[in-house]
């Protein structure tokens, strides 16, 4: 219920700041006719988001209010929807670590981040510890062999170990 | 020939059937999507001529697909979406001890079925592209809408959402600069956003990482997977004479298949259930259908293999995409430089002979990879899914990075992550979003070059024949739903006056 009036309201934030920002954008005069310039589309786009946005609160105000007079349960959630707590730090955990990841593997290189990204993601998602090494390892070498020399992507060697 | 010969070069033959096996691997890991698949190969085709990249794309959608039956015949668990209908029966046929032969059933009428889609394709694709040429802007403009308003459509998902999802799609395509204009519209002065969103990174956190996010949020209960412990026997001489008693079921099903495929929007998961549903229709056996019948088995691995060359019909002949598969695909021609459209097949007519006879080879291809993949895949499910999920994290990020050695669009791809991550919680579609943000440039050049040339009248949007059917088409696409059960009440009310 919450989630479905935080979602509207974030529709009708997004349509906002679009048209707010499309203003700024020039106009598109050929021979001193305007044309559909370069907020000409995002505005529209903006203008069907922001009913969108409406219609889902409404819709969900609505709901609120005839579940409330007549007293229904809430309802269920899906099975395949369901976060536990340790599901909840996992997420975070995978988030987080593609953050660091991306702050990190340009100072300590891809082949160290690459494996302590898999080796503390595996520990979080409860691999015993040294199949975690031989899996992360595994998955280091044949990216490398793929991607490095396979198709010749210059994996970051890490400006720590250019430094030394 | 020569267009034909070149498919046998090393170039191409070596990574279409490195492609394959990527394909199994992906497919057959439940969650992974087919499409995750394709997304994921794209970043490694980047540097390949065009035509072997579009070999790779091919291969791994076509063994992805079926690999996709094989933890779904296994485990009741569907390694694809597509494969959500070859649960019914597989399963139960495992459950007798007769897992290997529903497979060996299912790879053969894959195989027959892929072939079957990729004929019609060549058959009904080029003609379809001559019609095609009399397009012009309006009419174009309507198409792209089209192609966006039957994926809205075919999404599970509501409606609402399904549209919701296709306009913050168009939204971000508009981020970069301007064709017509060349004024950067929601850069932040960042150049990193003048070139506009990529859309492989916004499509590999879309179905690549949301999905490993949706997973890892249930706990152990799904990060532990149980493993397989039947032994897999393989016996195609025991398969062919049941596939030659359904034969009929499986022409009928790849029929179906390749026209479910190339409606716009929906792909093979919609086609092998059609398929399935018809089968059990019209067969003598219709009771036994759900309980471990044989052609169960076989009308849903028919039908989705076809619909992958039924999917290519609309987004070669168009350049709108029959799924969120070809989607992708289209998204990579243009990487290559190729615009893809009726005029693909006067100014590349070798390329398209090409990926006809590529489609066709990896059938031939698929036959052995498959059984391969089979035997690997009863050894593979013993691995734990954390360990999997891992791999797909990594080959993410790796992906995002490839295309232009940019930890900006690894950014990208972990922003969208979790944006689709939270709009699949409340029942959002993605496929909509990705494909808005494909079809978007398209659709904004052509409404806006069109209204140039009307002088800003939308009143020639209506009048050409084919953009007047095309706008019904649109209209009764998003709006029959809701009008249907109006106009059933009217006519009720009028026979019951009558009478």
């Amino acid at each position: 219920m919450i989630k479905n009036l935080i979602y509207g309201i974030s529709l009708l934030a997004t349509s906002i700041v679009v048209i707010v920002l499309s203003e700024r954008f020039p106009d598109f005069i050929v021979r001193g006719q305007k044309l559909p310039g370069p907020r000409f589309f995002p505005v529209i786009l903006a203008i069907i988001i922001m009913a969108a946005g409406i219609y889902v609160i409404a819709s969900q105000l609505v709901k609120m209010v005839i579940r409330r007079r007549s007293s229904e349960p809430p309802q269920e959630v899906l099975e395949e929807d369901k976060m536990t707590r340790r599901g909840f730090l996992n997420v975070l955990a995978v988030v987080a670590g593609v953050f660091f990841y991306i702050i990190m593997v340009e100072i300590t290189g891809f082949n160290l981040t690459t494996f302590a990204f898999s080796f503390l993601l595996m520990l979080m998602l409860n691999v015993r510890w040294w199949r975690a090494i031989i899996y992360s390892v595994v998955l280091v070498v044949a990216i490398v062999l793929i991607f490095g020399y396979g198709f010749r992507i210059p994996l970051p060697e890490g400006s720590l170990f250019w430094a030394i | 020939m020569d267009a034909v010969l070149q498919i046998f070069q090393p170039g191409v033959l070596f990574p279409l059937i490195i492609a394959m096996g990527f394909g199994i691997f992906v497919g057959g890991v439940p969650g992974l999507t087919a499409t995750m698949a394709v997304a994921l190969i794209i970043p490694v085709t980047y540097y390949m001529e065009p035509l072997a990249g579009l070999a790779m794309v091919i291969g791994v959608s076509f063994t992805a697909i079926f690999a996709g039956d094989i933890p779904a015949t296994f485990l009741r668990i569907p390694g694809t979406p597509a494969s959500g209908a070859a649960i019914l029966d597989g399963f139960e046929l495992t459950k007798k001890g007769k897992g290997g032969l529903a497979l060996t059933l299912d790879l053969m009428c894959s195989v027959i079925g892929g072939l079957i889609g990729i004929a019609l394709l060549i058959l009904v694709a080029p003609p379809l592209a001559d019609f095609a040429l009399r397009f012009t802007n309006f009419e174009y403009f309507w198409l792209g809408l089209f192609g966006l308003s039957m994926c809205v459509i075919m999404s599970r998902g509501n409606l609402i959402n399904g549209m919701i999802s296709a306009t913050l799609g168009l939204l971000i395509a508009t981020i970069g600069i301007d064709i017509t204009t060349g004024y950067p519209r929601f850069t932040f002065g960042n150049p990193e956003l003048m070139g506009g969103i990529g859309f492989i990174p916004a499509m590999i956190g879309l179905f690549g990482l949301s999905e490993v996010l949706k997973r890892v949020q249930r706990g152990s209960s799904v990060l532990d997977t149980p493993t397989i412990k039947e032994k897999v026997k393989i016996n195609i001489w025991k398969a062919m004479p049941i596939i030659w008693k359904y034969k009929w079921t499986v022409i009928k099903s790849a029929f179906i298949g390749t026209f479910t495929g190339a409606l716009p929007g929906a792909g093979a998961d919609i086609a092998a259930w059609v398929a399935y549903g018809v089968a059990k229709r019209t067969s003598k056996e219709s009771d036994k259908f759900g309980t471990g019948t044989t052609e169960g088995v076989v009308a849903p691995t028919s039908a989705n293999n076809a619909a992958l060359g039924g999917t290519w019909i609309p987004a070669l002949v168009f350049g709108v995409p029959g799924d969120t598969i070809t989607a992708i695909v289209l998204g990579a021609m243009l990487m290559y430089g190729l615009r893809p459209g009726p005029l693909i097949f006067v100014e590349s007519r070798e390329l398209v002979t090409g990926i006809f006879t590529v489609a066709i080879i990896a059938q031939f291809i698929l036959i052995p990879v498959g059984f391969l993949g089979i035997r690997v895949y009863s050894q593979l499910l013993k691995l734990k899914t954390s360990v999997v999920l891992t791999a797909v994290v990594i080959f993410s990020m790796i992906g995002s990075f490839a295309i232009r050695n940019s930890f900006f669009d690894v950014s990208v791809m972990l922003v969208f992550g979790i944006i689709g991550f939270l709009l699949e919680k409340i029942r959002v579609p993605l496929a909509p979003m990705i494909l808005g943000i494909i079809l978007g440039p398209m659709i904004e050049d052509n409404l806006r070059v069109g209204l140039m040339k009307t002088g800003g009248s939308m009143t020639p949007f209506f009048q050409r024949p084919i953009s007047l059917v095309l706008f019904i088409l649109i209209a009764l696409t998003l709006f029959g739903p809701f009008l249907a059960p109006l106009v059933k009440k009217m006519f009720r009310r009028r026979t019951v006056n009558e009478s």
